[in-house]
């Protein structure tokens, strides 16, 4: 150990009186906060330029009016018109509940209109009611809108949103929506239920809305609706064997599923929100991904470190000292790792530092909800994003192997880099181009592969994951996070002993 | 005396090429030992498996009788050397470069500072390596060898890309260190004037086998001989040896004549010169390169260049 810690101090000084190891990670570790910076500038620059919602439903409004001129008998325009005027007027913004009763309310006040005039009374429900099958045109009563509109105008009167909510089981149960199956309508009045017990009042359905395209809803506020709503289409989707784009459930993407749905209902018993992209700690954990780039500094310096001493010269000296080869192989070893910790701390403290600035750090004991080895576990933010740094960090490390073992066997450090590069990148291509596929066949055998295994940020819930709604893949929807730890542990330990058993035993010409 | 360096028997051959054959020899406690040889010959590749950087195909070597491939710790606690040139790290000062070497094989901080005295560095030794003079390179070189009191030193060519002024600075230097700290050098060069000058012992190697090795008075003696001698008038003289000793002549220019004779006939030879009224301007030994003591020992040819 002695012997060790001797060698080790003098690859230390080897290669931190480098200027130029200062300086690459320097850059590199800039390079990763850089789009941390870059992400907060276009955050702030969408803030400012987005516009209001009462802005977009004005426009909204002049767009329908005009319109209207033009036909000025067609009352479906006249009462868009209407209903825009009525959410103004009444402040209600467009995650309001009341938003979705308002937008029925007109419609039916337009079928009613339109039945007065034609005698002929449709539903006109056809293009907006998310949970059910389309009805065609279904034709109703004349007693049945005006039934319909009392209870709307109810609603907008009592502005209670229990009320809402029951009106929507009573209109499943009542059978006034119509459900695909028996199982489906369970389901979704269970959801309904779930809004009554754990008194979360419900959001507007913006994907419902015509004259609002402001995107996402703010989760900071209405998170508690967004898990119900999740998990009434988790449960739906696995009803029904298929994503809502229509690619079947394979046995994984159920278990995935199954375990979102209880990290849902995990959220909402404890009351933990989830992380939004903007927020301290969901910046912070961006940073995360950009770890992979440490690769670059690390695969330089890992075919420098045996490559230099063979092309200067060094190795001679280096290796009459009394000595086994094998110790100064792990000297250097462990001095790689030990350079990309420090980097790695860098890093993370840097991008600490940086997005807790730009939020005031607001929100740093956040907790996390997540699915780790079986379990629903609940663990801090801060935590988490440590362990999602160190967990990319092994496909760096792999590769920091692999170049070590290129830089042994070949001996000069420029075609290690450039092979290793290669390999990393033109891999990367590859395997993503696989994976556009990997939804319909899987190529046998292919999950053993190194370069199948480097994204490990696929695994891992992230802020901004959630926000976009794009999952990462892998090649074989059957691989798990354990299962590409593995992979990389093994190649590395592969990696690790070629290059060692090489040193070792090859004479130096 | 005791044997501080055995090979014995060693072989080596990179794929099919055997560099190597049969080398056996032993080096004595406190003597300088040449290794002579032209380029190509296999110095090199001897020294590299005296110091285990190439394995040894057959045979063995020791270092005070510790076996340098099965007890690789205790043999290089004994023995330093600089292989082809005196590579250090450019980017670190003479002084840390001497700390790593020191490190490593267990010499006391202290001792830096002695052989940076000893090899006269104090002035430049905290300036980066790759600023030095090949000669400062040398005597850094040559610091870095002594850190950990060797029993055996063993330069490769230590001379090479020095000018005349350095190569006697390196040679009182070795010269010191081998009488005053009693230590062994184990030598190697291409040119055997310089050998001729340190060295107790010298081994002759060429194509891989040794072609003899013995104390310098046996080598110089065999394989030296020619001299060159400048008459006045010429071409009396020219006549003169033509007539007497036409197989001593080796050459004849314009200004001088070479002439092959033992050291002992040289005052019988001027005798005769003088008495035929031939005057001698000029009298020197021709410095014999290896090539042509090669020349002298084999009897010809067979050099590998």
């Amino acid at each position: 150990m002695v012997k060790q810690g001797v060698l080790l101090s003098n690859e230390r000084l080897k290669l931190y009186k480098k200027p130029s190891t200062w300086i690459l990670m320097g850059v590199i570790v800039s390079l990763t906060l850089l789009g941390l910076i870059l992400s907060r500038f276009f955050v702030s620059l969408q803030d400012r330029y987005s516009p209001k919602w009462q802005d977009q439903y004005n426009s909204s409004i002049e767009e329908y009016k005009t319109m209207l001129n033009e036909n000025p008998d067609d009352i479906n325009l006249a009462q868009s018109v209407e209903s825009i005027k009525h959410l103004l007027e009444n402040k209600i913004p467009p995650q309001d509940w009341r938003t979705d009763v308002v937008i029925e309310y007109y419609s039916f006040k337009a079928a009613q209109l339109i039945g007065e005039k034609t005698g002929k009374y449709t539903d006109p429900r056809t293009n907006f009611d998310y949970e059910n099958e389309f009805f065609g045109n279904t034709n109703l009563t004349k007693e049945q809108i005006a039934d319909r509109l009392a209870k709307l105008q109810g609603l907008l009167d009592s502005k209670d949103w229990h009320e809402y909510v029951r009106l929507k089981i009573d209109d499943l149960k009542s059978g006034w929506t119509k459900s695909r199956s028996d199982q489906e309508k369970q389901v979704n009045i269970e959801m309904y239920e779930l809004y009554l017990s754990n008194k979360i009042e419900p959001v507007a359905d913006l994907g419902n809305n015509p004259y609002y395209w402001g995107g996402f809803s703010d989760s900071s506020i209405f998170w508690k609706s967004e898990q119900i709503e999740s998990i009434r289409q988790n449960k739906l989707n696995l009803l029904r064997g298929e994503d809502l784009m229509g690619n079947i459930l394979t046995n994984s993407r159920v278990k995935t599923i199954e375990k979102d749905i209880e990290v849902s209902l995990k959220r909402l018993s404890t009351n933990i929100a989830p992380i939004t992209y903007d927020s301290f700690m969901g910046q912070f954990e961006n940073t995360a991904t950009s770890i992979s780039l440490l690769s670059v500094l690390l695969i330089v310096y890992a075919a420098n470190i045996f490559a230099s001493e063979y092309t200067s010269g060094t190795v001679k000296l280096l290796l009459i000292t009394p000595h086994k080869r094998k110790r100064i192989f792990w000297a250097k070893t462990i001095l790689m790792v030990e350079l990309s910790v420090i980097a790695l701390a860098a890093n993370f403290i840097l991008a600490f530092l940086i997005s807790g600035s730009f939020t005031a750090f607001r929100g740093i004991d956040s907790m996390q909800v997540m699915h780790l080895f079986g379990n629903v576990v609940q663990l801090p933010y801060l935590l988490y994003i440590l362990l999602k740094y160190l967990v990319m960090m092994l496909p760096v490390l792999t590769y920091g192997a692999l170049a070590m073992m290129m830089s042994v066997i070949t001996r000069k450090s420029a075609i290690s880099i450039a092979v290793t590069m290669v390999l990393m990148f033109g891999s990367d291509i590859i395997i993503s181009i696989i994976t556009m596929f990997s939804g319909s066949f899987v190529i046998p055998g292919i999950k053993f592969l190194l370069f199948a295994n480097t994204s490990l940020e696929v695994y891992l819930p992230s802020a901004l994951v959630s926000m976009t709604g794009l999952t990462g893949q892998t090649v074989d929807p059957t691989m798990t996070l354990g299962f590409s730890v593995a992979v990389l542990l093994v190649y590395m330990v592969c990696f690790l002993w070629i290059a060692r058993d090489s040193f070792c035993r090859r004479d130096v010409k | 005396m005791s044997d501080v360096l055995v090979l014995e028997n060693v072989y080596k051959s990179f794929g099919s090429r055997n560099i190597l054959s049969d080398i056996s020899l032993t080096v004595k406690e406190g003597e300088v030992f040449g290794f002579l040889g032209p380029n190509g010959a296999g110095k090199t590749t001897t020294i590299k498996m005296i110091l285990g950087l190439l394995s040894i195909d057959s045979g063995r070597i020791s270092v005070l009788g510790y076996d340098v491939e099965e007890r690789f710790e205790d043999a290089m606690k004994h023995i330093s050397g600089i292989v082809e040139n005196p590579d250090m790290y450019g980017h670190l000062s003479g002084y840390d470069n001497l700390l790593i070497h020191a490190r490593a094989c267990g010499a006391p901080k202290e001792r830096i500072d002695e052989v940076v005295q000893m090899v006269g560095m104090q002035m430049r030794i905290m300036d980066k390596f790759k600023s030095y003079s090949l000669g400062m390179k040398q005597r850094l070189g040559l610091a870095q060898a002594l850190l950990h009191n060797p029993k055996v030193m063993i330069l490769d060519e230590p001379t090479n890309g020095l000018d005349p002024a350095g190569i006697k600075e390196f040679r009182d230097l070795l010269k010191y260190l081998a009488h005053t700290q009693g230590l062994t050098v184990f030598i190697s060069s291409h040119i055997l004037q310089e050998m001729q000058q340190m060295c107790d012992t010298v081994c002759i190697i060429n194509g891989g086998h040794i072609i003899r090795t013995g104390s310098v008075q046996e080598l110089t003696k065999s394989a030296s001989g020619l001299y060159r001698y400048r008459f006045r008038p010429m071409d009396k003289a020219v006549a003169l040896l033509q007539e007497n000793a036409a197989d001593r002549i080796a050459g004849i220019t314009e200004d001088y004549i070479d002439l092959r004779i033992r050291e002992e006939e040289i005052d019988m030879l001027n005798r005769r010169m003088m008495e035929n009224d031939v005057a001698i301007y000029g009298l020197s030994p021709v410095e014999i390169s290896l090539e042509q003591s090669f020349i002298e020992i084999t009897g010809g040819g067979n050099i590998i260049g």
